[in-house]
């Protein structure tokens, strides 16, 4: 119990002259009772405080320590600097991926939808000439429609099946239209059925450049984005209505196409509206038969 | 300034430090390094180790500052239990080299003519002869309440102990370094009894 009061007596003189607080003296002076023997051991305390005290590091390396120091600190700065501008790069690389994967994931999706459309419309348009051409005499401009309808066949099997599609087919399959609307002259002076039959083929083949122009290498997508401005001026000369194609699916096509002016005004008049015309939905991908695909 | 404006300032230096700012470290070593060097050279009585050690001490302090957390102990009770622990590092390193620590030949005191340097080997030589008879905690609270400048409470984080505790085990310590210091030689004589 004394121990522990004079220690804590000790300690307190000690604080009191190390912070500038007394002198040893007048801190003898404050315990009477026991200065005799509290003086050796607070001036041996001071003794070694200031034996301590006196030892300080010789200035030259106390520099050369804090140079060091900081040069340390200021690598270690610009290395989690560099580690996290990294781990940043790392991160948007990888939604830079995902973001790819997504879009191609998209633009499959797309396609899908835009063949599978091109398909429900050929084979209906297929069915209705077969049936047309059983049932009436055949036009003068079967013939051409029938070619069309047979490179838009071959066409729409090939990029359905991924495989690579010529840009002589494109280039035939622009000339056979070019063919058709010079034998076509005016489009109003037509009966209904062969109105019907040209505004369908002409619409399905919008839909199937778009596939082609999105999903084919060059220089078959160039050739297609010129054929699907030959087919748009063509549906702009004959009034028809072409049908909406999703925005991803018409990408630079679609653009291309927008700011081709038409080169012929579109005649006075107004097709009949037909319910094979409107917005293509998104439906099962079905090949037809050869069969099918005849005029 | 007050303890409060001292913890409050060293708080602020600190935080800063943490944060990388350049003038805070450069400050944060100033206010320590003499300290820290005192410590090690303290504990091992050799000027080249207390230079290399104090050093690496303030390096460990780098890689670790930004774990360091307020609420566990003050920065003063952290820093020193990583110069503890280099010194401990460092005495293993040298048993297992088989070579004792010694007192260096040459102690480099500031500002000091011959004589005062030859005393103050003396004096230093002395008591690290005599604090190395010490037990460790006697030892440990020496160097850091004398040597490193520590408060009491300072000192008792630093250790883990209670502040009583290390006032005993201080009073325990003088008590027999002025033992084993009045056989060597008598007390050093007091010019002046101003405080410093």
């Amino acid at each position: 119990m004394k121990a522990r009061r004079l220690g804590e007596i000790l300690d307190e003189c000690l604080s009191a002259y190390t912070e500038g607080r007394r002198s040893i003296e007048e801190s003898l002076s404050l315990y009477p009772s026991i200065r005799d023997e509290l003086e050796p051991f607070l001036r041996t305390a001071v003794e070694v405080a200031d034996t301590f005290g006196e030892s300080s590091p010789p200035e030259h390396v106390q520099e050369r320590g804090r140079q060091e120091f900081l040069t340390s600190a200021s690598v270690r700065q610009r290395a989690k600097l560099l580690t996290y501008d990294l781990n940043f790069g790392q991160r948007m690389g990888d939604f830079a991926r995902r973001r790819r994967r997504l879009l191609i994931v998209a633009a499959l999706a797309i396609a899908l939808a835009v063949a599978g459309a091109v398909a429900a419309r050929l084979e209906t348009s297929s069915n209705r000439t077969n049936h047309e051409a059983a049932s009436s005499s055949p036009s003068p401009l079967a013939p051409l429609v029938g070619d069309l309808r047979d490179t838009q066949q071959q066409l729409w099997r090939r990029a359905n099946q991924g495989v690579d599609v010529s840009p002589e087919m494109i280039r035939a399959l622009a000339k056979t239209t070019t063919s058709l609307d010079s034998r076509v002259g005016d489009f109003s002076a037509l009966d209904s059925q062969a109105r019907i039959d040209l505004e369908r083929a002409i619409a399905d083949q919008y839909l199937l450049l778009h596939l082609i122009a999105n999903t084919q290498p060059a220089p078959t997508a160039p050739e297609a984005r010129r054929a699907l401005s030959i087919t748009q001026q063509v549906a702009g000369s004959w009034g028809i209505d072409l049908p909406q194609v999703p925005p991803a699916a018409s990408g630079e096509a679609g653009s291309q196409v927008d700011e081709t002016p038409p080169s012929r005004q579109p005649s006075s008049a107004t097709p009949s509206p037909s319910p094979d015309n409107e917005t293509p939905t998104a439906g099962p991908v079905t090949p037809q038969s050869d069969a099918d695909s005849s005029p | 300034m007050s303890p409060n404006g001292q913890a409050q300032g060293d708080r602020l230096i600190v935080d800063a430090a943490r944060a990388g700012d350049a003038s805070a470290l450069s400050e944060l070593y100033t206010l320590y390094f003499p300290r820290v060097y005192r410590y090690i050279l303290a504990r091992t009585g050799n000027t080249y180790d207390a230079e290399d050690l104090a050093e690496e001490v303030f390096m460990r302090v780098l890689e670790a500052i930004e774990r360091f957390q307020w609420r566990e102990a003050p920065f003063s009770a952290w820093l020193f239990r990583i110069a503890h622990n280099a010194v401990i590092s460092q005495r293993r390193k040298e048993t297992a080299r088989g070579r004792s620590s010694q007192l260096s030949e040459g102690l480099a005191v500031n500002s000091q003519g011959p004589d005062e340097l030859v005393e103050n080997r003396l004096a230093l030589s002395d008591i690290r002869e005599a604090a190395e008879k010490l037990p460790e905690a006697q030892r440990q609270v020496i160097a850091l309440r004398f040597a490193a400048g520590l408060s009491v409470a300072e000192t008792a984080r630093t250790m883990g102990k209670g502040e009583g505790n290390v006032k005993v085990i201080q009073h325990k310590a003088i008590v027999k370094l002025r033992e084993m210091m009045g056989q060597a030689r008598p007390a050093r004589v007091y010019e002046s009894e101003t405080a410093r």
